[in-house]
């Protein structure tokens, strides 16, 4: 990665973003938009006296979840992924040539992830790229590089760029499901779409699904992530950070894997309500023409 | 060769299980995985059915487990976007020469077919592919310069860094060229080409091109 040590210098007059505002403001937002759903907080405190509270969703509710394709024009696809207040931009570059590929057989597959400086109201990020994003990256391709036909792009490189907008929890999963979005949106031969799902385990013995920062930086917590192919029903990823009881591990990787599932029949209602649209704008056009 | 009929017309998203394996014949856009045909692209579902002509001849000549294969229908995903076109093995390719050395030509694939292509791939014409006959007499300076554009054929992959490509039909080879004038030069024999302004001869290994049409598919074609 190319480093432009003339911006790495943060700029410091910036205050974090305060939520609470927003929160207060959204929640009339959405009692105006969805009656039905009633506002229920569920709380949990855990040892270190930190408050966990879910406004308007259950521990087994993801949060809402909203997907765009063909975002940039640049590159070859590219998709917007929002999932409650993380957003992630992911852009496509490929198929293209490579100057130095020792296995010519079949496609490289490379994976960059970027925090903005302004993602994040808990850390201070800087321009240069950290461990933390080299670790996201290589996660990232590891669940998605088995999905992908590589044998059929021989001597050639796909790059996936991911910018994560907006970062409060979960952005592992947002990112994954960006990139086999944008992967479809790009028409690369995959064998199937990844979908991830991530799920928070609490020492007084909550899952929540789909964590927030408060919630995946709560001390004692442990999270589970699955990535996993629904249609082959296929898992391609793993991880666990901190401890669990092996029945608790059992629980959380049902729960991600009903969640995955949630998440794959979004992402392909989401595909073809574009192609949808394409097709309408294209014969819209066609009959201005005429 | 095949009909190009389509059925259905429906949306197809990568990974949807589309029929078993013994139904149609998995093209474009689709693989087989556990008995299954399954799509790997998003876009639309097409069945192509097969010339019953075609078939009628084969199935007399084949046995009877080719017969079922034979009735068979084709099913392809068609993409609604291409990611962008890549050189395969056989296509015909233009390519621009960068460097020469007296065994091998290094080449930039500009386009194939008649679609261009976004960034270049690296190509190399070795000296034993540039002609068909006395291969052992070619000489890779009269054959071609840094600047010409030619028509060349894919052979394989290559090593890591560039295809290999081959001119050893009539219908490749320099298609334009420069001379030292700066000129573009007028070919006048298979291997020569000659400057109008000054009327110096170069030689070249020059494609013969179809006087109709200018295009790359239709010299293939000849």
């Amino acid at each position: 990665m190319k480093i432009d040590y003339r911006c790495s210098n943060p700029i410091k007059t910036t205050k974090p973003i305060d939520y609470s505002v927003y929160k207060n403001k959204k929640l009339s937002i959405n009692g105006n938009g969805n009656n039905n759903i009633n506002t229920s907080i569920n709380t949990t405190v855990n040892s270190n006296n930190i408050k966990i509270q879910r406004i308007n969703r259950s521990d087994e509710q993801l949060r809402q979840i909203f997907m765009k394709i063909g975002v940039v024009s640049q590159g070859s696809g590219s998709s917007y992924v929002e999932m409650g207040k993380t957003k992630v931009l992911c852009t496509i570059h490929g198929p293209r040539a490579t100057q130095k590929t020792e296995l010519f057989e079949t496609a490289k597959l490379n994976c960059e992830l970027k925090y903005t400086t302004f993602s994040s109201t808990t850390e201070k990020i800087e321009y240069v790229e950290n461990s933390k994003e080299k670790d996201l990256s290589l996660l990232i391709t590891q669940s998605i590089i088995g999905s992908i036909r590589l044998e059929k792009y021989p001597k050639t490189a796909i790059d996936i760029y991911i910018l994560v907008l907006n970062d409060d929890g979960n952005v592992l999963v947002a990112s994954i499901t960006a990139a086999t979005m944008a992967l479809a949106d790009a028409g690369v031969e995959m064998f199937d779409m990844v979908s991830s799902c991530s799920v928070s385990s609490t020492k007084d013995n909550r899952t929540l699904i789909d964590p927030t920062t408060s919630e995946e930086t709560i001390p004692t917590s442990s999270t589970i992530l699955v990535a996993k192919m629904p249609s082959l029903n296929e898992i391609t990823q793993i991880i666990q950070t901190g401890e669990l009881q092996y029945t608790n591990v059992l629980e959380c990787v049902d729960l991600c894997i009903d969640g995955c599932d949630k998440i794959y029949s979004i992402m392909k209602q989401n595909l073809i309500d574009s192609l949808l649209q394409k097709q309408k704008e294209k014969e819209q056009q066609q009959q201005q023409q005429q | 060769m095949s009909q190009t009929t389509s059925t259905t017309n429906d949306i197809i998203t990568p990974g949807q299980r589309l029929c078993k394996e013994s139904d149609y014949i998995s093209s474009e856009g689709t693989y087989i995985h556990k008995g299954y045909i399954y799509s790997s692209v998003l876009g639309f579902k097409h069945i192509i059915k097969r010339n019953i002509n075609e078939n009628t001849v084969n199935n007399n000549n084949n046995e009877n487990e080719n017969q079922v294969e034979n009735n068979k229908d084709y099913i392809v995903v068609l993409k609604e976007r291409e990611p962008g076109i890549l050189p395969e093995i056989g296509s015909i390719v233009t390519v621009q020469v960068l460097r020469i050395n007296p065994k091998l030509a290094s080449v930039a694939i500009l386009c194939v077919g008649t679609k261009a292509l976004k960034e270049t791939f690296n190509g190399v014409i070795r000296i034993q592919d540039v002609r068909a006959t006395e291969i052992d007499k070619v000489e890779i300076y009269k054959s071609f310069r840094p600047g010409d554009i030619v028509l060349a054929q894919i052979i394989s992959l290559g090593d890591s860094r560039s295809y290999y490509l081959s001119t050893a039909k009539n219908e490749l080879g320099v298609v334009f060229a420069q001379s030292v004038a700066g000129s573009t030069m007028i070919p006048i024999s298979w291997n020569t080409m000659q400057c109008p302004k000054t009327k110096t001869k170069e030689f070249r290994k020059v494609a013969k091109m179809d006087q109709d049409d200018d295009t790359t598919t239709d010299s293939k074609n000849e």
